[in-house]
């Protein structure tokens, strides 16, 4: 059901063109060395999107198709006094946990036009050409950019309300440049007390509402470090309005600050200038350290998981190795972290206030999985769509950094898997709970491949600011555009819509009940994938449980017809005396 | 190894383990097999649970009866800071250790599946692997056979289905937690099995094996054979009242060419007395054989070769067997117990706080435990097996006594080659086959009656947890659940079901008659 523009006429040897994408570099007689079915020859073809390889030497054609946003580094292999087989190449490095090698035949000097076009593609911002995204030109049915309306989504959760107000006092991202236009704070706050906040707060993100508990009126908040530093600066204006975020919850004379790092890290940011808040000044509010890592032990820890899932595991020392990467300790101690919020929220009824440094990393994390252990809403695929365009997007975690699209630092020290963990930690929920999701581990997959792929706008730029700014919703294709016009091959065929299905959700953080997605990092290693056909499975059952539900419905139906034509004759007018 | 996951089951002991849907009650002065209980009646048996329930008194079966009783006992939440409990009497039967309570069951609990043969809080005295006395901090591993003569605080139990439960003494009249310890160390290791609960049980037959074959009966073994189209081997009825092996079935498939008076001689010089017999075959002729090792004592290998060139004379093509010494490639008896003891310290965590601490390393514990290197070790030699009968030869499982891992490697091998195992009735016909009728030793190996030179070691659950790693690979090529699988070890521990009490056939046909 797409409607594509018609491209240029193709030639025969071009691989499958995307509207929008174009062919700039082909090399004949390459020899693609797969680590686990061996080398296979054939053509190379690099394009504005992808790289592409077919092999000539096979009866069924060995295909590598690899978008180039996903490239992290490419190097060159040997020069031309190398000898040897297939010693004489390019090794492209990739994000998503793999390594290509390329041989390359020196006398006919295919290399040096390939290479050079993989850098300029890789990394189109550093050679001054525009990301893929806005050459992209496919038109779907759904226009994903309109998922998320941050009215809409606030009115969902009963906001405004006379506890919460709406302010659009950051509509020019006057307050903070890297938050939305639309921000839900309490309805006591002026606008001068929200500029004297974010005075106090870190890069002005001050403390916003992110979820608000239907029932109780317990809160999440997010916001930055405050700007303490050695000398224990205090803010009247800031403790006087998280006084106010404790006191727009009825239900509790309590407030909790998470600071998501541990303590000894938030006593060294006072050094920078940040801080903690002390407890001697926010009377009622209890401070909680969550003792989670940085993005630099995070992208050390992934890393080595690379090295032990790529390209060969290590048959007898795995386990012990999937340890010593820390990885899944990391997985554990965020989702952990996410649960003591959730226990604060619905049990003890209280309102939590979240952050780390700036709050665009581990309390995008937090605040977001602990929003999709509370509110069934976010387990549907709208929902999670709306979950990251709000939590992940609009509060600018900032993306363009943490994975540096097209950009050939590969070493920058910004870098950072911070979106990843938090898919992980979905998977695992997902794991624990599978009938509590409308979407299945693909969907999770597909957003991690389109993290990197820049083929739409959506995780492209740092902030709501800088997208406007670039025109991202005009230029590019939203990715939810992309997965809301086949959503079945995203749904969970198991998934039990509330009310059926329990509200809440407590993930045990437990290493016994965490395990590694092997679906997502052990994809590439043919030896680890499932053996049953898991997606074909998925798809007859979503067809079965269709079938089912149309019965019922129709039971039903049947059964009120039978029902109305029984009833003796109806009073002709309603009185309230019968009613 | 990378490919496989611990059984989740087996993850966390909940203390919830058994989660059952059995609704065999019913017994002879026979024993009744475990298979084939689907369609049996449980009324009476709730009903009596519900009376029972406010007394605080056990439910007793045909045949049962208390031994010892204490009051007020308190049982502890299994991995838990054991600061809160439930209050209950507890009490040793012949047949059980029994916790009954007034206090309702949490949310949490009531949502679990429960045993019809046990309360919520019962286990089997055969289940019952290691008693400790709670002394404060510390405590104390008690022996079977040794008498307490002080005062018990409080007790520690460990469960071959790796259960864990904690009471406390503490608010018991004085004498009830020394009188209860004692006569739960005299009666949960007996030391004959005629002192098994089976021998009391006292319920009618009722017989509901529909289509689960026992292989006993020589029917049972010609329509298998008819079954898989195996030509060139034979049945013989050297082996009738156990004549030749204890240990092997009456029935005996052997090769067409062989006499029986040579089989007779030949199985002399084999341990157990177990020359070559056949348990499966394909379609084009591969058998699948198994046989012990040569008596120590004998050098040549003479009968042996003769075994193995009968064996070859029985393929239609005359192949070559492919002879897997299972002894040499594979874990032993002893080896699976010191893994299974490991994997059950990280299961069966004594309280919070060392869950805790084994969860930092847990996949490190988990690896050096073994226990899943002997799970890939079963399932990639019953792969390798696999693959030669796929190329169409012949091949001869070959094990000291040729009853443990030829057991698992012979049912592995059918499981992956013939889909009709894979069927609920067709699983327990395989048990009934590979490891009832060819004589697993599952009294010694469940450690049913206590010796001092224990052979335990729980092969059957290495079986079980290479079908869980299969099912997890193969979602939909078996008709049974994991819940099956845990269903099955469970009842491997309970002391009425005769599937699992016996060491062989003979042992089954003697108390049964």
């Amino acid at each position: 059901t797409n409607v594509s523009e018609p491209g240029p006429p193709s030639r025969p040897d071009d691989p499958p063109l995307l509207p929008g994408e174009k062919v700039q570099g082909v090399a004949r007689e390459v020899t693609y060395l797969c680590p686990y079915s061996g080398p296979a020859r054939g053509v190379l073809s690099v394009t504005n999107y992808k790289l592409h390889f077919r092999s000539m030497d096979r009866d069924t054609p060995y295909v590598v198709d690899v978008p180039l946003g996903v490239v992290s580094r490419i190097e060159k292999v040997g020069g031309q006094s190398s000898r040897g087989e297939n010693s004489y190449g390019i090794e492209v490095f990739c994000k998503d946990m793999r390594n290509l090698r390329f041989a390359h035949k020196q006398e006919n000097h295919s290399r040096r036009n390939v290479f050079e076009k993989l850098q300029q593609y890789a990394f189109p911002l550093s050679h001054k050409l525009p990301l893929f995204a806005f050459e992209y030109t496919e038109i779907f049915q759904d226009n994903g950019w309109t998922v998320h309306e941050p009215i809409a989504e606030l009115k969902r959760m009963g906001v405004p309300n006379d506890m919460w107000k709406i302010s659009k006092i950051n509509e020019n991202y006057e307050i903070c440049d890297s938050y939305p236009t639309i921000l839900a704070v309490p309805a006591q706050a002026t606008d001068d007390d929200l500029r004297a906040v974010a005075a106090f707060r870190s890069r002005g993100r001050i403390p916003v509402l992110s979820w608000i508990h239907p029932e109780s009126q317990a809160t999440i908040t997010r916001c930055s470090q405050p700007l303490v530093g050695v000398s224990g600066k205090r803010s009247r204006e800031d403790e006087r309005y998280i006084q106010l975020i404790m006191d727009a919850n009825a239900q509790s004379h309590k407030m909790f600050i998470m600071d998501s790092c541990s303590s000894a890290n938030a006593i060294a940011n006072k050094a920078k200038g940040g801080g903690y808040e002390s407890e001697d000044a926010y009377q009622n509010a209890e401070l909680v350290f969550l003792d989670i890592h940085n993005i630099h032990v995070m992208r050390e820890s992934l890393r080595k998981l690379k090295e032990l899932c790529f390209p060969n595991i290590e048959e007898s020392r795995w386990l012990s190795g999937v340890e010593s990467t820390y990885w899944l300790k990391h997985i554990k101690c965020i989702l952990a972290g996410a649960v003591r919020i959730v226990d604060k929220v619905e049990n003890h009824k209280t309102s939590v206030l979240v952050h780390c440094s700036d709050g665009w990393d581990r309390t995008a994390q937090l605040t977001a999985l602990a929003m999709l252990m509370l509110d069934p809403y976010y387990r549907t695929i709208k929902g999670f769509e709306v979950l990251i365009e709000k939590e992940w997007l609009s509060f600018g975690h900032k993306f363009q950094q943490r994975i540096g699209h097209g950009d050939d630092h590969h070493s920058d020290a910004d870098r950072s898997p911070v979106f990843l963990q938090f898919i992980d930690c979905v998977y695992q929920i997902t794991t624990q709970f599978p009938n509590a999701f409308e979407f299945n581990d693909h969907f999770l997959i597909t957003i991690l491949d389109h993290l990197y792929s820049c083929r739409f706008g959506t995780f492209l730029f740092n902030s709501d600011r800088e997208r406007a700014a670039e025109g991202v919703k005009q230029k590019t294709v939203s990715l939810w555009s992309f997965i809301n016009s086949h959503l079945d091959v995203y749904r969970n065929p198991l998934y039990w819509a509330p009310p059926t299905y329990q509200q809440v959700l407590v993930p045990i953080a437990s290493v016994r009940h965490i395990t590694l997605w092997k679906g997502h990092y052990c994809r590439w290693n043919p030896s680890m994938r499932p053996q049953d056909p898991i997606y074909q499975r998925t798809r007859e059952l979503l067809v079965l449980k269709e079938q089912l539900e149309r019965q019922v419905e129709e039971c039903r139906r049947e059964q009120q017809s039978r029902a109305a034509r029984n009833m003796a004759t109806p009073p002709r007018l309603a009185s309230p005396i019968h009613s | 190894m990378a490919y496989f996951d611990l059984w989740p089951g087996r993850k966390i002991n909940s203390g919830r383990t058994s989660s059952y849907e059995m609704n065999e009650t019913k017994m002879s002065n026979s024993f009744k097999s475990y298979v084939g209980f689907e369609d049996h009646d449980s009324k009476s048996l709730n009903a009596s649970a519900e009376e029972s329930f406010t007394e605080l008194n056990p439910r007793l079966l045909p045949g049962e009866v208390v031994i010892a009783e204490a009051q007020n006992v308190l049982l502890f939440a299994p991995v838990s800071e054991q600061k809160q409990g439930k209050s209950g009497n507890l009490s040793v039967t012949n047949f059980k250790l029994s916790f009954v309570t007034t206090e309702e069951r949490t949310k949490e609990e009531s949502g679990h599946q429960l045993n019809l043969l046990l309360g919520e809080y019962d286990v089997c005295l055969s289940n019952i692997d290691v008693v400790y006395q709670n002394m404060g901090e510390k405590k104390r591993r008690l022996f079977p056979g040794n008498n307490v003569s002080g005062k018990v605080k409080g007790l520690h139990i460990l469960c071959k289905n790796m259960k864990v439960l904690s009471f406390s003494f503490k608010f018991s009249p004085v004498g009830h937690g020394k009188t209860l310890t004692n006569a739960l160390l005299h009666h949960a290791f007996p030391r004959r099995h005629e002192l098994i609960f089976a021998y009391d049980y006292r319920e009618p037959y009722y017989n509901c094996q529909r289509d689960v074959c026992l292989f006993k009966a020589l029917d049972d073994w010609e329509r298998e054979l008819l079954r898989t189209g195996c030509e060139g081997w034979r049945l013989s009825a050297i082996n009738q009242g156990f004549q030749l092996s204890p240990s092997l079935p009456q029935w005996l498939v052997v090769p067409q060419a062989i006499l029986d008076w040579q089989l007779g001689d030949a199985a002399r010089y084999f341990r157990g007395y177990r020359p070559p017999v056949w348990c499966w075959g394909s379609q084009h002729g591969a058998a699948l054989v198994r046989m012990a090792d040569l008596l120590p004592t004998i050098s040549d290998r003479v009968k042996e070769n003769v075994m193995l060139e009968n064996v070859r004379k029985s393929h239609p093509l005359r192949k070559q067997p492919l002879l897997l010494d299972l002894s040499k490639e594979l874990p032993s008896p002893r080896d699976v117990m010191i893994s299974y003891n490991k994997l059950r310290e990280l299961c069966a965590p004594e309280n919070l706080r060392q869950f805790w601490l084994q969860d930092n390393h847990f996949f490190s514990l988990l690896e050096t435990s073994r226990w899943l290197n002997i799970v890939s070790s079963c399932l990639c030699k019953a792969i390798e097996a696999a693959e030669a009968i796929q190329r169409e030869e012949t091949v001869v499982l070959q094990e000291g006594d040729g009853r443990d891992m030829c057991c698992i490697i012979a049912s592995l091998v059918q499981i992956l080659l013939d889909p009709h195992w894979r069927s609920l009735c067709g699983f327990q016909t395989l048990i009934q086959k590979e490891w009832v009728a060819l004589g697993h030793p599952f009294s010694t190996r469940l450690a049913h009656v206590f010796t001092s030179e224990s052979e335990q070691s729980p092969e059957f659950l290495i079986f079980l947890d290479c079908i869980w790693q299969l099912i997890q690979q193969f979602p939909a090529a078996f008709e049974f659940s994991e819940t099956y699988l845990t269903t099955l070890w469970d009842s491997a521990q309970i002391s009425i079901f005769d599937t699992f009490l016996f060491d062989c056939e003979r042992d089954r046909h003697i108390a049964s008659t």
